[in-house]
């Protein structure tokens, strides 16, 4: 644990729906600038716990401090981006990543720096129809960091794009999350991107009351997206999941 | 890292937009005038051979020369500014109205519960069924007119806003809230903005029914008005009066929605929807 302690303590003790228990006795802590992939099948709670980190899901039973605050609402201190860009196609692209304040007139060099930052300056003008699936979630990630947040939460960012985009993606992640110090949880099913982009891997399962496991992903960046290492903690995922096997 | 130039766009829009058409444009505006411009020929000569009474189906060119006569003289635009007015007061206090309690019965089911039932009873109503009651507590001057105007905008536009606010997407509500948006805000910068092509819709249909009340009201108490002349050319025995007035209705019917149209495509350049007649240069 880092010496300014964790930015991230949750402890869900139970998280339901209806009676469908998604969570039980879930822990997650998360030290300063770590990136922590939360894996795991459909329907095991992952993007749940993510919504539960951001404030926008408060029916649940336990706790959540980010920052040492008790989390009661969504926090300026935590950008979020989903699978889906989720860009307002009424606005510009610059309005869209200034999103967090109305209007964006003030916010024009920030927003200037973020687009450069995301490989799309030139674009501000630019309404969201005019843009591919990858530029559209370069887009949602600059929103994401226009508050500077400490915290970035992902719920499978790069789930619905192609894989060459995804690659780029997961660079450009790495690259902009390191520059800045943020500190990362990222929701994924794929157990290539949890070895490429995390420190720790928490692995979960689909049913509750399993304990999750945590394997950590101690490679040196930047990383290879081949070789033996890579493959060796990626079937340790897969073991941990329960289906490094096939009969 | 990625370039970015611009090819992806170029790539999207196609080489040539005639190509994602299936009607060829330029064509399609002079095929739909071949009909109507056939018609009125052949009723031309018709009436003029005597095989048409002159006095029931007066021939178009005596129709042009009335519509002229009027204009002329000025009582045409007495008219029609008489019938404006009141579709435009009338139209602008309903669709105030209906997005006002569409907004707020789309926002809270409560006041959905509470007023909706209502709205629907009231919606149920045909609208001529109100004409002696207003008349009755309005008079026969511009109120009981207006009134009616409203009463016909108001519903399409209450439910078009409301059905826009509960179609929104959830995901765009849940994005706000993870922004630290409250109520309001995400009412104004999501819920609003989201339900415009629905409120839209509601509008031009609203006002496609005031000029329908418009008529209505004038017909039955008017002194000015393309209503009133509808009466009086009937009175006087006019039939060329009376097709005067319709075809300054149709004209004005067609203008005022053409005006909404434009409104609405420049309010909408956002959209993304499918569009056959797209050209190069909407993008960006």
């Amino acid at each position: 644990m880092s010496p300014v302690g964790p930015v991230i303590e949750a402890t869900i003790r139970g998280k339901s729906y209806g009676a469908r228990a998604v969570l039980e006795n879930f822990k997650l802590t998360v030290a300063p600038g770590e990136i922590v992939a939360l894996l795991g099948p459909s329907g095991c709670g992952k993007s749940t716990a993510l919504r539960i980190v951001a404030g926008l899901d408060r029916d649940f039973d336990g706790e959540v401090r980010v920052l040492g605050q008790r989390v009661r609402e969504p926090s300026s201190a935590v950008g979020v981006m989903f699978q889906e860009p989720r860009l307002l196609p009424w606005l510009s692209v610059a309005r869209n990543v200034a999103f967090a304040v109305d209007g964006v007139e003030g916010a024009m060099p920030r927003v200037e720096a973020l687009l450069e930052e995301v490989g799309l300056a030139g674009w501000g003008n630019a309404l969201p129809r005019a843009l591919s699936g990858g530029m559209e979630q370069r887009v949602a990630l600059a929103r994401a960091l226009f508050r500077e947040p400490a915290i970035l939460l992902l719920d499978e960012p790069f789930g619905a794009v192609d894989a060459l985009t995804r690659a780029r993606l997961q660079s450009l992640l790495l690259r902009v999350t390191a520059r800045h110090g943020t500190t990362v949880v990222l929701v994924t099913h794929d157990t290539r991107e949890a070895v490429l982009l995390a420190d720790r891997v928490v692995v979960m399962s689909a049913e509750a009351a399993r304990r999750s496991v945590e394997i950590p992903v101690p490679l040196p960046r930047p990383r290879e997206r081949l070789g033996a290492e890579p493959t060796v903690l990626e079937t340790r995922l897969l073991d941990a999941l329960g289906i490094a096997h096939t009969d | 890292m990625q370039h970015f130039t611009a090819r992806p766009l170029t790539h999207e829009l196609g080489e040539d937009p005639a190509a994602w058409t299936t009607e060829p444009q330029r064509v399609s505006v002079p095929v739909g005038v071949w009909f109507p411009l056939a018609v009125v020929l052949l009723l031309e000569a018709a009436v003029r051979a005597g095989w048409i009474p002159a006095h029931l189906l007066p021939a178009p060119t005596t129709v042009l020369s009335t519509l002229y006569d009027l204009a002329a003289s000025g009582a045409l635009w007495q008219h029609v500014a008489a019938s404006g007015t009141r579709i435009a007061t009338g139209f602008a206090i309903g669709a105030v109205a209906g997005v006002v309690l569409g907004l707020a019965t789309g926002l809270r089911r409560s006041l959905e519960a509470a007023f909706d039932p209502t709205f629907q009873a009231l919606r149920a109503i045909p609208s001529l069924a109100w004409v002696p009651l207003l008349l009755l507590w309005l008079g026969i001057d511009e109120a009981p007119k207006i009134v009616l105007i409203a009463i016909g905008a108001l519903f399409p536009v209450y439910l078009s806003v409301q059905s826009g606010v509960r179609n929104v997407d959830r995901k765009l509500v849940e994005l706000a809230q993870a922004f630290g948006l409250g109520q309001p805000a995400i009412a104004w910068r999501v819920l609003l903005p989201a339900s415009l092509p629905s409120l839209f819709t509601g509008l031009r249909q609203a006002l496609s029914l005031s000029w329908m009340f418009l008529v209505a009201a004038e017909l039955i108490a008017a002194t000015r008005g393309i209503g009133y002349l509808l009466t009086d050319g009937r009175e006087t025995g006019r039939a060329d009066v009376v097709l005067a007035a319709i075809v300054v209705l149709a004209v004005l019917g067609k203008l005022s929605d053409g005006v909404l149209k434009f409104v609405e495509a420049r309010a909408l350049r956002w959209r993304d929807a499918f569009d056959p007649g797209a050209g190069s240069g909407q993008r960006t």
